[in-house]
């Protein structure tokens, strides 16, 4: 009995190590997932001058996760045009996203739709900057901390595993 | 929704609250409401411009505007703004005034806006009936409607090309701003009967040739010739034979302008309608235009 109890600890310790594992990759997909889309729009922006709403509609298809939801929110609120403007719709349709990446997309709400095409594109290229960083740091982190996590989760398991024996 | 309605929901929520708030016989006669930056919005009332107690026009009010009435794609406007106005839903127009960027060519675009003209965009069946017996006496003539600018001379092209459209004409019209049927995104905001094609965003000259080619129209209409090339495109039209509708700044009294004279001299037009502004309505009148 207690050898099985041991084991359920040892494998629940690793199992919490990996998930914390794959939240840290997830969060660094997330923003791989968000640098594709604000270089898809400065590519728009500059070769076709696409209207927002096209763009958007476009972004949702292409994208993944919660990108793709974004996205979606976004071309949604252009076409039901319930908000009265561009900064308005972005906002609320950030929500979608978790706090940090939400952080980094928020001035660019001010700016889209309402500024001629080399502002909207001088605004979009920093938030690209900001995001890569953002983005390196979190592959960093998921390839640092994972393993760390999985270690410790499972070392620390099997100290209690252990200890129960 | 309205033309009134539809220019006011262009403002950011506090100016169109003061716009809103009109009542509904200056609504009835409301023309344009006009955003200049440092000053209050006013609105045209029969003619004159009105305050309407709202604070100072700022940079992000004329954004907002824009922002709506291009659907939050400003950068897809370009070629609007550089011939100095938007098309916005329900038929609104948006003149631009500002800081211009010019190359060798001539104006490409707009650095800082700094005043806007938004159009309320108005049909009025019926404003021709007045008018009508004397203008098809004897048959339907090719026809100029002249006022100063805001005199409402596109409001009567308007319905003209309706009234003939659903007498039973083939109408074409050159209609580059979208004004005269209201066009947006593929939508027509305004009734122009039945038997009427409009080319919408061209140059009116190119238009006006591209409409007698492939339309076959009887009747061709034309708002604001204002250049040599619309003026050719107008006189060539003449020698096919077709019916025109054309509007032109001038006002009754004062000496016609070059281009004006040009199509009149030609003997193109047989009637000439004046439209004026009487105790903040607007009158009509026709002339016969003698033979050249």
């Amino acid at each position: 009995m207690r050898l099985a109890g041991a084991a359920l600890l040892t494998a629940a310790g690793l199992l919490a190590g990996l998930l914390q594992e794959e939240r840290l990759r997830d969060r660094a997909e997330r923003r791989e997932e968000l640098c594709r889309m604000l270089d898809m729009m400065e590519f728009e922006l500059e070769r076709f001058r696409t209207p927002l709403p096209a763009l958007f509609e476009k972004l949702s298809e292409q994208t993944d996760g919660d990108t793709g939801a974004f996205c979606g929110k976004v071309a949604d609120g252009l076409h039901k045009r319930q908000e009265r403007d561009m900064a308005g719709i972005w906002r609320s349709s950030l929500q979608i996203l978790p706090a940090p990446e939400r952080k980094l997309l928020a001035p660019l709400g001010g700016v889209l739709g309402r500024y001629g095409a080399e502002e909207q594109l001088r605004a979009l290229a920093a938030c690209a900057r900001d995001m890569e960083r953002a983005r390196d740091e979190a592959r960093e982190e998921a390839r640092r901390k994972g393993r760390l996590w999985v270690g410790l989760s499972a070392a620390g398991a099997a100290a209690a595993a252990v200890l129960l024996l | 929704m309205d033309g009134f309605t539809a220019a006011a929901a262009l403002l950011p929520a506090g100016l169109a609250r003061a716009a809103l708030a009109l009542s509904q016989e200056d609504r009835d006669r409301c023309e344009e409401f006009r955003l200049r930056r440092g000053r209050e919005m006013t609105a045209l009332l029969g003619g004159r411009e009105y305050g309407l107690g709202t604070g100072k026009v700022g940079e992000s009010d004329l954004r907002a505007v824009l922002e709506a009435a291009t659907g939050s794609s400003l950068h897809a406007a370009g070629e609007q703004i550089r011939r100095g106005f938007l098309s916005a839903p329900g038929g609104v127009r948006v003149g631009l005034c500002g800081t211009a960027v010019t190359d060798g060519t001539g104006m490409t675009g707009l650095r800082e806006v700094s005043s806007l003209a938004i159009r309320v965009p108005r049909a009025v069946p019926g404003c021709a009936d007045g008018i009508w017996e004397a203008l098809t006496a004897g048959g339907v003539r090719s026809t100029l409607i002249s006022s100063p600018p805001g005199g409402g001379k596109t409001t009567l092209l308007r319905e003209l090309i309706r009234r003939l459209s659903w007498d039973g004409y083939r109408v074409a019209v050159a209609d580059e701003r979208g004004e005269i049927a209201g066009a947006w995104n593929g939508e027509n905001a305004f009734d122009l009967g039945p038997g009427t094609d409009v080319l919408t965003g061209a140059p009116k000259g190119q238009a006006a040739a591209l409409l007698l080619r492939a339309m076959n129209p009887q009747v061709l209409a034309m708002d604001e010739a204002a250049e040599p090339g619309e003026v050719q495109a107008l006189l060539r039209a003449a020698g096919s034979g077709v019916i025109l509708l054309a509007t032109m700044h001038g006002g009754r009294g004062t000496r016609d302008g070059a281009l004006c004279r040009e199509l009149l001299e030609a003997g193109v037009f047989r009637r000439r309608v004046w439209v004026e502004l009487r105790g903040g309505r607007r009158a009509y009148t026709v002339e016969r235009v003698p033979c050249a």
